[in-house]
């Protein structure tokens, strides 16, 4: 079994690839965090490639279960989907036998999986989340920029653009969430009400939230100018919505983990989203907040590397590990531009940061 | 000793009628978890019963003006009390889904729509020229709370003597009220050989209204060529489906869920009628003072925000749900004197009347909508999260709505006569 964070399966009773002497009454699982189950939770297919359960799984804290039926002898394949309470799917599979051995037939099986997630679903993640960042810098980094540095209103229409990114991104999710347990039951619809009344629902729901209230700030700006103030905020308070939803911090307090995520966020929000405004409505004084939005992403960005890496090595043994070696370069291609002034490619540079942060943390950190 | 101008007489009886009849379309919230548990029907099934009743409250409402102005307020009033008495009373015999459709529904839709909205309406501009603007706000505030205050002493009921206990009630007190509107109620100040409250020679007598029906549909093709009229149709949509779509019809089961007692929930919705008094009233005084805009802007905002909010509160004892409760209380109506203001503004007065009227209608399809569409939720899903979240994500998008609404003239319209009252 692979040992990835994520919710990854610590014990299974029966354990994989066992041969037992008769049909257990349950199969038992223990993961490494609290779960809820997605959809089923667990699907126990028999040697004759019907469902051997009598129920939907309980979850219990860190353990799912499941009572079986019947006593076929032959091979039985289990596959389980969960999610964790960082919002986080993951999904594995394993078989065990009763007498003897016989050929796997289980429909769900054998969809192989990147990171625990099945490779559409990794996809699909990977380009919600890069909606959702685009969406959330130019929503609040170009208002934010357009009211308090330009002082102008034009780029406030890349804030409308912002919104309607945020808004798309989380049907998107929604989808990758079902895809990444089983790409067969994406528009399933006892997958989607598990997801919707999951933790992910919940979080779909306040960063929607935070989309619309943006919206309903920017008609009311001609009324009340002041309320300029409550963007920035919100879109801090919203950097705080998605450190919940990023992966957990091990080893330190669950509050720094979320205030380094949060501020990771917020200063990519600020850079990309005040370049893109930039390049609409140049202004001056932009080039101090580009660097200290850049500073306190290196730093954070670093912070969160250290605390989820245990070695070096991780970073060439593991998915995440990769698409790190693959972010940093471009990072510090963005950050060479950005020291030559090159506005228009540092934007680029900075859009394929954020696309390969997307895919990075779509995956199970190695901690 | 001055005599008391009967005009007062008459707007006390619609006073109580009003309260009473809004009390007799809340009582369905309080028969959903018994009904659930005598007869096995689930909480979508219900709800398609009481969406029909909030429905028909406001869409008969247009129809009811045209059947007083033929055959006057009294006979009105009596027919739709006993049509009220008969549909609660019959559903004591009733063990299908449909007789409740029919007789929760309809019949008692339809009873107490007549008595609603037209009715504060007509007395209000038939027997005051001075203080008009503040009967219609107490006749406004007897509709709303009516909804909310009867209902522990209904839960009560349902609760230790059965539903039916609750529906007989309901039916007997709207036979109780038939002899008191029979005595004292009046059409007109000219049958007992008055004029209106405050009027003088020069008060020309209010026109009869054309053909209803005709006016009705006019009124609705005047204001769909208007953006405005869509903000503030879709908004006050979004009001009524978070008003008693939602939580009206639906905060007393999902109280019951998380374990609170049937009376305690009830009690809670009582206490959103005691605030919403307040609430109504502070609105009308900043409505003549601020920009509707502005104050519905913050109205449906803050709303957004405390639905979203709920689910938490749930889980934090009482405290959370009392913040909530006060809070909603005084947003409950409050939205109603600037939405009528912003409709005067756009449509000038003599047309407010119409207009206004499919406003409302809007607002009543939300609440028909939100009741079924959360009782569904409920059904299919467990829980009541994802129709607390959604509630609370359009509230948001109202806000967004209202504020784009087009610049209002210079001029402050009036918005006292010719209102018809939305007591909802």
């Amino acid at each position: 079994m692979a040992a990835f964070a994520h919710a990854r399966l610590v014990i299974s009773n029966p354990a994989p690839g066992a041969l037992l002497d008769a049909l257990p009454d349950s199969v038992d699982l223990v993961f490494s965090e609290p779960v809820t189950p997605a959809g089923r939770g667990i699907d126990v297919y028999g040697p004759d490639g019907r469902l051997a359960q009598n129920g939907p799984a309980r979850a219990r804290g860190d353990s799912l279960s499941v009572g079986l039926t019947g006593a076929l002898e032959g091979t039985y394949a289990v596959v389980w989907t969960v999610i964790a309470s960082d919002t986080h799917p993951s999904r594995g599979e394993f078989t065990f036998s009763v007498g003897h051995t016989s050929p796997v037939r289980a429909p769900g099986l054998g969809g192989g999986d990147v990171g625990l997630v099945s490779p559409v679903g990794l996809v699909l993640q990977a380009l919600g989340r890069w909606l959702h960042f685009a969406g959330f810098a130019l929503a609040f980094g170009s208002a934010t920029y357009a009211l308090f540095l330009a002082k102008e209103g034009r780029p406030l229409r890349l804030a409308g653009v912002g919104i309607a990114l945020l808004l798309v991104a989380e049907p998107l999710a929604l989808f990758a969430q079902t895809a990444s347990l089983d790409p067969t039951q994406t528009f399933d619809g006892d997958a989607l009400t598990s997801a919707l009344a999951s933790s992910f629902g919940r979080v779909l729901g306040l960063r929607l939230a935070a989309a619309l209230l943006l919206w309903a700030l920017l008609g009311a700006l001609r009324q009340a100018p002041w309320l300029r103030w409550a963007i920035p905020g919100l879109g801090v308070a919203l950097a705080f919505v998605d450190a919940t939803a990023a992966h957990a911090t091990p080893s330190v307090p669950q509050p720094l983990g979320l205030a380094l995520n949060a501020l990771h966020v917020a200063a990519m929000g600020t850079w990309l989203g005040g370049l893109a405004a930039f390049a609409l409505a140049p202004a001056g004084g932009f080039g101090r907040v580009a660097a200290w939005s850049a500073g306190l992403l290196v730093v954070s960005g670093a912070a969160l590397a250290l605390l989820h890496f245990a070695s070096p090595l991780e970073l060439m043994t593991t998915a995440y590990g990769a698409s790190l070696l693959v972010k940093l370069p471009l990072v510090a291609i963005a950050l060479l531009l950005a020291w030559r002034a090159r506005r228009r490619w540092e934007l680029v540079a900075l859009v394929c940061v954020v696309a390969a942060a997307s895919v990075l943390t779509s995956l199970p950190p190695p901690r | 000793m001055r005599r008391l101008h009967y005009g007062w007489v008459v707007a006390a009886v619609t006073w109580f009628t009003l309260l009473a009849a809004a009390g007799f379309r809340s009582t369905p919230g309080v028969l959903i978890v018994p009904l659930q548990q005598e007869f096995g029907w689930s909480r979508a099934t219900i709800s398609i019963a009481v969406s029909i009743n909030l429905m028909l409250y406001g869409l008969f409402a247009p129809f009811a003006g045209g059947l007083m102005e033929r055959f006057g307020v009294r006979k009105v009033v009596v027919g739709s009390l006993l049509t009220v008495s008969a549909g609660s009373g019959l559903t004591i015999f009733m063990h299908q889904p449909w007789q409740l459709d029919l007789l929760w529904g309809v019949v008692v839709g339809v009873g107490t729509g007549s008595m609603a909205t037209v009715l504060a309406a007509i007395v209000a501009n038939r027997w005051f020229v001075q203080r008009r603007g503040l009967v219609l706000g107490a006749l406004t505030a007897a509709g709303a709370t009516g909804q909310l205050i009867f209902l522990p002493a209904l839960a009560w009921l349902a609760v230790n003597l059965g539903w039916r206990s609750a529906a007989l009630v309901v039916a007997g007190a709207a036979l109780l009220g038939i002899p008191l509107v029979a005595l004292f109620m009046r059409d007109r100040p000219g049958d007992v050989g008055l004029r209106a409250y405050g009027a003088t020679e020069a008060d020309e007598p209010p026109p009869p209204l054309r053909n209803p029906v005709r006016a009705a549909l006019g009124g609705l093709a005047m204001g769909a060529r208007n953006r405005n009229f869509w903000l503030l149709a879709g908004s006050f949509f979004i009001c009524g489906a978070s008003t008693n779509g939602l939580i009206g019809t639906h905060l007393i089961p999902a109280s019951i869920d998380h374990g609170m007692p049937e009376v305690t929930a009830a009690s809670l919705l009582a206490f959103i009628g005691v605030f919403d008094v307040a609430g109504t009233m502070i609105s009308g005084w900043l409505t003549d003072r601020l920009d509707s805009r502005w104050l519905l802007f913050w109205y449906y905002g803050l709303r957004g925000l405390s639905l979203l909010f709920l689910p938490y509160a749930f889980g934090m004892q009482y405290f959370g749900l009392f913040l909530f409760i006060v809070f909603y209380g005084l947003d409950w109506v409050a939205t109603v004197p600037p939405t009528v203001a912003l409709t005067a503004d756009s449509f000038g007065r003599r047309n407010l009347g119409v207009v206004y009227g499919w406003i409302f209608a809007s607002h009543q399809l939300g609440a028909a909508g939100a009741a079924f569409a959360a009782g569904a939720v409920r059904t299919y899903f467990g829980d009541y999260q994802l129709a607390f979240m959604t509630s609370g994500l359009l509230c948001l998008l109202a806000a967004g709505l209202v504020i784009r609404i087009g610049r209002a003239s210079a001029l402050k319209v009036e918005t006292a006569a010719a209102l018809p009252a939305p007591s909802y």
